[in-house]
């Protein structure tokens, strides 16, 4: 009796173990067989942008139609930074993926030989000179630059009109118009300080244009002559907390959501963002009037507007298919499938010869147009200090102090270049 | 008399307060999946002003809901199936063994010092091993849903074991039962309660789970489950809580249906004194 | 002889898993920890301890440390009390406790995602507009936005969902206290607070342990409300330290770093509950 439930017990457990192996190995012919069948090659496409695979999917329609041999897989998933890092320490690194080239992160990847190097190739002179050099590391280009965004002053142009407002030059005239506003009990500005990319953004918004040559700025903190205190810092600190007393209460607890909802609703006058949220602010009040200026500097003419790089692909160095990645990079930079992404997704392109609409943004781009940009400055920060910045952020907006913010960045940059 | 009395009228206003505290993000989860984006930014707490179903029916019509809602319920399946055969048998032999036999009583605590460690540890090894051994799939899945189970299955299980008088175990061996006809009549029967709990944690734990499909599932919509479904939608409409909070309801529905039918069984059956002497 | 091999096939692919799938990655993962290892670089050096020593010295993750304990003290002792005082509640004859039970147990149904983003909305809107209404100037403002008061907002969505488990564990463990000995005690005029100590809780000992260590658990590894609520912030206000070893892992691609500290936590969460376990077992009733 005894002998015989062994039995069974022990032959039901080694069943489902077979069944289980069964399973994967059926799992995987599946696979297998439904590669050989195609004689298509397929290539990963992977990119973290929710916002942009419709227009995407729509270019990978041409492009399939014009190259029936290749198939484009294009993968998009939420939290797309850490799936990129784990795929990378297994060794499957999709063929192509959007690079956040102006992350200090981006470096490691391209350090460690994980990235091609597409600096002789020829399609890449079609992308905008300027730009191109913006995505270079030593010379070298991993990636390649497709889209561009650029950051602003969203305004309710209803409120605007109604108030008789006109859109400020200077920051003196800025912080009088949110006066102005405020004086007619309406709140000048959303600000979405709990979304810590915001806030770093916006920080570097400010310090990209009081700054000017990035690369000379910073090598003065690396080289260890300056600390971040005695530059451009106590201005940028003074900068962040004089729009927070024209914003809402608690701009701590505003997320990014929540700003275009208010901004959008018409609770607030202004919202400080990115082109990117266009889409955004359209789809939450379809009604609403809106438009953008440039952030002003302190003097009219010293207004400048960054211009940074929005979509990047890379591929990956060890792809099986290197001619077909690049047939599909090479698609992408010609001129009339540039002009469809940009029209699709309402980006200014970095291909040259595209035009952009601008729709909402037509002031920066008179600016940009003018040559008066800049581009992210993360690029020079240490990895180990851009990590830092949004909480540095935070405790300046949370404590209101300059002289302490300029405290915690000086001994996070001294970790940082220690390291 | 007058004491009793005082004592329950403020055990029911207790009770009722507690019941408010968990309905008032319920009621702003229902509420908001059926208005329109702007009328829950105009107003966020009240009613809706009329029935309002077009959030849900946006969300059943987005590509790949159906697919990645199956694969949440076979993945939650499995795991639970896995559980209620494995987590049992197991702690019953360590729960069993362990008095008399060294090495039970170390697999007892070989496998509760793993509920200790934290995932992120054990992440980046764990994944790379899946990929060797060609697991990142939905059965892959499973397996380490059910894997990890056992953790707290034996933690929990075999605490409960111990509680089980061995008179009643003792009795039926004395009737010539054999070591698996007095597991599967008797213990069995007895760990119910509990295995049910452990299947209800585990089980609400795969299929709420929102990590591991991440890691192991991303590269194809089709192999995605209900939470990554989700989560995109909070990404691509970050700004209109409606639709995101409908796609919640949604995944809840499954789960109440299940939970109405399984509610007399483990509330109750955890509870009805299974553990008497 | 026999019976011992049937034990022996019962726990045996258990096991196998169990060393395949959590202990061989964890001795993987303390391999790392002796490196220098950054994540993603093909190549990395052993370090012997050091990372261990750079621990102990680091600021920000002591401070992270502090946080989780303090936490962790107010999470335990509120969601085991919350949880003890209702399922004695719900163990009455009250009416409609059937209704209850499955009230009390519905936050556990709930998916992170969907919880962070609920309560996010309710500290926005929600709880401001309680407080304004009843003029509770600690309400009025939205917690999660403070740095002094996020602790206690992320605190409170912990308690809300963490407490429904424990609930229904207490609801088992004060069934099997035999009905009886509450008669004796009543008889010889017994307050409720000495029926407690004197009946009930030696009986349910084993339950309050189980639940001890796994709300000490929850506490100590918390995560997923923070990063669904604060995301550690304002500033570093609620970095919890698996918060802290998930940004140092995939951020700042410190791996080697992040695995040590996920074995300092480890070693914590083992004494801590060694101790708890020993302390409570000596009360124990053999029933």
């Amino acid at each position: 009796m005894n002998r015989m439930h062994t039995k069974t017990i022990s032959i039901l457990l080694c069943l489902l173990m077979i069944t289980t192996a069964a399973a994967f190995a059926a799992g995987n012919k599946e696979s297998g067989t439904a590669a050989k069948q195609q004689e298509v090659v397929t290539i990963e496409f992977f990119q973290g942008k929710p916002e942009a695979v419709d227009t995407f999917n729509a270019l990978i329609d041409t492009f399939e139609q014009e190259y029936p041999h290749i198939k484009v897989t294009q993968v998009n998933v939420p939290d797309s930074e850490k799936v990129l890092t784990t795929r990378i320490a297994i060794d499957d690194i999709p063929d192509i993926f959007n690079a956040y080239v102006v992350q200090p992160s981006f470096k490691f990847l391209t350090d460690e030989g994980y990235v091609m190097d597409l600096t002789d190739k020829q399609f890449l002179r079609n992308v905008n000179p300027g730009i191109l050099e913006t995505a270079k590391y030593d010379g070298k280009a991993f990636a390649f630059p497709l889209a561009l965004n650029t950051f602003g002053v969203f305004y309710n142009v209803e409120i605007f009109d109604r108030l008789g407002l006109s859109i400020p030059e200077t920051w003196d005239e800025f912080m009088g118009l949110c006066t102005t506003l405020e004086s007619h009990d309406i709140t000048p500005i959303v600000l979405t300080d709990k979304e810590t990319w915001t806030l770093r953004q916006q920080g570097g918004v400010i310090e990209g244009m009081l700054i000017g040559d990035q690369q000379a700025y910073f090598s003065q903190i690396t080289s260890g002559a300056k600390k971040p205190s005695e530059l451009m810092y106590p201005r940028i600190a003074q900068k962040m907390l004089e729009l927070r007393t024209h914003a809402q209460d608690q701009t701590l607890g505003t997320d990014y959501g929540q700003g275009i909802s208010n901004f959008a609703n018409g609770q607030a006058a202004m919202f400080i963002n990115g082109i990117w949220a266009i889409a955004s602010i359209t789809k939450a009040n379809p009604d609403l009037q809106y438009d953008m200026f440039p952030l002003p500097a302190d003097k009219k003419e010293d207004t400048t507007i960054l211009s940074g790089i929005d979509v990047a692909l890379a591929v990956s160095e060890t792809t099986e298919h290197p001619e077909e990645v690049l047939t599909f990079l090479e698609f992408l930079s010609q001129v009339e499938n540039a002009q469809l992404y940009s029209d699709l997704d309402g980006a200014p392109s970095a291909i040259t010869g595209v035009s952009v609409q601008a729709d909402h943004y037509e002031r920066l781009m008179e600016v940009i147009d003018a040559g008066k940009v800049y581009g992210w400055p993360y690029i020079h920060y240490p990895l180990a200090a851009y990590n830092e910045y949004a909480g540095m952020y935070q405790n300046l907006i949370a404590h209101g102090s300059v002289q302490t913010f300029l405290d915690e960045i000086d001994s996070v940059y001294e970790a940082a270049l220690q390291q | 008399m007058n004491r009793t009395a005082i004592a329950g009228l403020l055990s029911k206003a207790l009770l009722i307060t507690g019941s408010l505290l968990i309905l008032l993000p319920m009621y702003v989860l229902i509420v908001t999946a059926m208005k329109t984006q702007a009328e829950s930014s105009v107003s966020f707490f009240s009613l809706p002003r009329s029935l309002y179903f077009d959030n849900f029916l946006y969300v059943m019509r987005t590509p790949f809901f159906f697919r990645n809602t199956f694969n949440s319920a076979v993945i939650t399946a499995g795991t639970v199936a896995g559980i209620i055969i494995f987590a049992p048998l197991t702690s019953y032999a360590i729960g069993k063994q362990m008095a008399v036999h060294r090495g039970y009583r170390f697999l007892y605590y070989y496998f509760t010092i793993g509920l200790f460690i934290p995932f992120q540890v054990v992440m980046i090894p764990l994944i790379k091993l899946l990929s060797r051994f060609n697991m990142m799939s939905i059965p892959g899945i499973i397996i380490l849903y059910i894997t990890f189970s056992l953790m707290q299955g034996v933690f929990l299980l075999v605490g409960y074991y111990k509680a089980i008088p061995p008179s009643l175990e003792e009795a039926a061996v004395i009737d010539g039962a054999s070591v698996i006809q007095s597991y599967l009549l008797i213990i069995f029967p007895l760990l119910k309660p509990m295995i049910l709990t452990v299947v209800i944690m585990r089980g609400l734990f795969s299929w709420n789970d929102f990590f591991l499909p991440l890691l192991m599932l991303n590269n194809s919509r089709e192999k995605w489950t209900l939470p990554l479904f989700q989560y995109n939608f909070k990404g691509e409409y970050l700004f209109d809580y409606s639709i995101a909070f409908a796609s919640f309801l949604i995944a809840l529905l499954p789960i109440m249906i299940l939970y109405g039918f399984l509610q007399k069984q483990f509330i109750s059956g955890l509870t009805s004194g299974a553990v008497k002497e | 002889m026999k019976s011992q091999k049937i034990y022996g096939l019962f726990v045996l692919p258990a096991v196998i898993s169990y060393t395949l799938f959590w202990v061989f990655p964890v001795a993987v993962g303390f391999f790392y920890s002796l490196t220098d290892w950054n994540g993603i670089r093909r190549s990395y050096s052993l370090i012997g301890g050091r990372n261990y020593l750079r621990i102990l010295q680091d600021s920000r993750f002591l401070d992270s440390l502090g946080f989780t304990l303090h936490y962790t003290v107010l999470l335990v002792i509120a969601i085991n009390l919350l949880a003890l005082v209702i399922a004695s509640l719900l163990n009455g004859r009250l009416r409609g406790t059937r209704f209850y039970r499955s009230l009390f147990f519905f936050p556990a149904v709930l998916s992170m995602v969907t919880v962070g983003l609920i309560f996010n909305q309710i500290f926005y809107h929600v709880i401001p507009w309680i407080g304004d209404l009843l003029q509770i100037p600690l309400l009025q403002t939205n917690l999660l936005a403070d740095q002094d008061t996020a602790e206690y907002g992320v605190l409170l969505v912990n308690i809300w969902q963490g407490t429904a488990i424990p609930i229904i564990l207490y609801l088992a463990g004060l069934q099997s206290v035999p009905k009886e000995l509450y008669e004796v005690a009543q008889l010889e005029g017994a307050g409720v607070l000495q029926r407690f100590s004197h009946v009930t809780f030696p009986f349910i000992i084993p339950v309050i342990s189980m639940n001890l260590v796994v709300t000490l658990k929850s506490g100590l590894m918390v995560f997923d409300y923070i990063a669904a609520l604060t995301d550690g912030g304002p500033g570093r206000a609620t970095e919890s330290m698996a918060f802290l070893i998930y940004t140092n892992a995939f951020k700042e691609m410190k791996f080697s770093y992040a695995v040590t500290e996920s074995f300092v936590i480890f070693l914590l969460i083992t004494v801590i509950s060694i101790v708890q376990i020993r302390l409570l077992g000596r009360r124990e009733a053999h029933a």
